[in-house]
């Protein structure tokens, strides 16, 4: 039979490791929109250097586990001299991974932009910052936010992996729990509930989003 | 950063070993996934009550979960429910039930982007639903599918790498094993992250490969007489 009293006292616990995850994926999620924009700059330059370092950048993040990049971050830097704090190797790991993902949905986003609008801002006198901060990236992400938003609730799905260098994070909480009680089955379904919930939240806020920007509907 | 011989002499069987199980277990997830996918993707067409709101359950589940969670629910749940598998199983398992969701997910948008109409002229044809199947619907729900499940596979065989958190010996774990005897954890971490680049690499290869081979009925060749 079902026992969640155990379950229950191991709710405060439970909850701390959700807002750690929470607050693990915000850092991640803000880290993976300045690294996305950035290489998704380089993807589209026009020294082609910059367009191979960034290829290179999204082929690479995409190509290997992020299990394994977080083991090169946290237990390699180290020996460069870099002593990185476990919470920061992960959000830096998930937010470089998920950056190269952003920065493929970024230059699609670009490159589905009618091209005149640079020229005519350049003809103008906007300085380049200006032609990407205030027309291309603005237009961009209005367009790309679907792809961002879905890349978010994957983000939210990579979390777990800073369990395995002891973030205590829902999952490693829910580890914790299930190792003092040996219950597995409640308390791992829990966690697995929570994460649910949580990407519907995503999905759900996310859904707002778009109409809030998009009233009309896409396709306008 | 060092890259001796001592140091590779030691580490790389050790990685051998766990590549060559990465890519058998992979190649494991990936049939048994294509094939529940397929069942599953058919099941949403079916006319059985509750069978679609099922099948769609399961995919939210498996979609709104992550990947690492469900590996240690096939770990730890499975056996107080009866069902002790090995670790490679167990972590097999959970992985091919989450992957068969996208595969099914896949299958069925592949499926719904058809011209409406054939089936149900196939159908007035004489067509049994089988011949349906195979001879209108699959070739060309094929092409269609055919990116979306080439990107399912990559990654696939990337999440292999959680399976060393409950100790299956695949290459993650055994770069585990390798980096605690020998104390150089850049040089053989990246040796592994050099092995997965390189195999992501080669099935992205064949992937393009197979999708030229899959829509050359849409690209003309070029010595076709055009026009009178």
């Amino acid at each position: 039979m079902v026992d969640l009293t155990n379950l229950a006292a191991a709710l405060p616990e439970l909850s701390q490791g959700a807002a750690n995850t929470v607050g693990l994926a915000v850092c991640a999620m803000l880290l993976s929109w300045v690294v996305g924009a950035i290489v998704s700059v380089g993807l589209l330059a026009p020294v082609a250097t910059w367009r191979r370092v960034a290829a290179v950048y999204v082929s690479f993040m995409r190509g290997t586990p992020a299990l394994v990049q977080l083991f090169l971050i946290f237990f390699a830097l180290p020996l460069v001299g870099i002593k990185v704090p476990p919470f920061l190797a992960a959000a830096i790991t998930l937010g470089m991974n998920s950056g190269a993902y952003v920065a493929e949905i970024l230059r699609s986003g670009l490159q589905s932009l009618p091209p005149g609008q640079a020229e005519a801002a350049e003809v103008m006198g906007m300085s380049l910052r200006h032609v990407w901060a205030r027309i291309l990236f603005p237009q961009a992400i209005r367009v790309s936010l679907p792809s961002l938003t879905n890349e978010l609730t994957l983000l939210v799905k990579t979390t777990p992996l800073a369990s395995v260098v002891a973030v205590t994070e829902l999952t490693f909480a829910g580890q914790i729990v299930v190792a003092r009680t040996f219950e597995p089955t409640e308390v791992l379904l829990a966690v697995a509930l929570a994460y649910f919930l949580l990407n519907q939240a995503i999905v759900l806020a996310s859904g707002a989003l778009e109409r809030r920007l998009h009233p009309a509907g896409p396709g306008r | 950063m060092n890259f001796d011989l001592e140091l590779l002499s030691y580490a790389l069987p050790l990685l051998w070993t766990g590549a060559v199980f990465t890519i058998k277990i992979g190649t494991g997830i990936a049939l048994a996934s294509a094939v529940l996918g397929v069942v599953l993707s058919l099941a949403l067409g079916s006319r059985l009550p509750g069978m679609v709101a099922a099948v769609r359950s399961y995919i939210a589940v498996m979609r709104g979960i992550p990947p690492l969670v469900l590996v240690l629910i096939g770990f730890y749940v499975l056996p107080t429910l009866g069902l002790t598998l090995s670790p490679p199983l167990a972590g097999a398992a959970a992985l091919t039930a989450y992957f068969s969701a996208y595969v099914a997910v896949a299958i069925r948008g592949a499926m719904a982007a058809l011209t409406p109409g054939q089936e149900e002229a196939a159908a007035v044809l004489g067509m049994t639903p089988i011949k349906v199947l195979l001879r209108v619907v699959v070739p060309q729900a094929w092409p269609i599918a055919l990116p979306a499940l080439c990107g399912l596979l990559i990654g696939l065989f990337k999440e292999t790498a959680l399976l060393s958190v409950i100790s299956v010996p695949e290459l993650t774990f055994q770069t585990k094993q390798a980096v605690s005897r020998t104390y150089a954890p850049f040089e053989v971490y990246l040796l592994a992250a050099m092995a997965y680049w390189a195999w992501s690499a080669l099935l992205e290869t064949v992937a393009r490969c197979l999708e030229r081979r899959a829509t050359h009925f849409r690209r003309p060749r070029r010595s076709a007489p055009q026009g009178g």
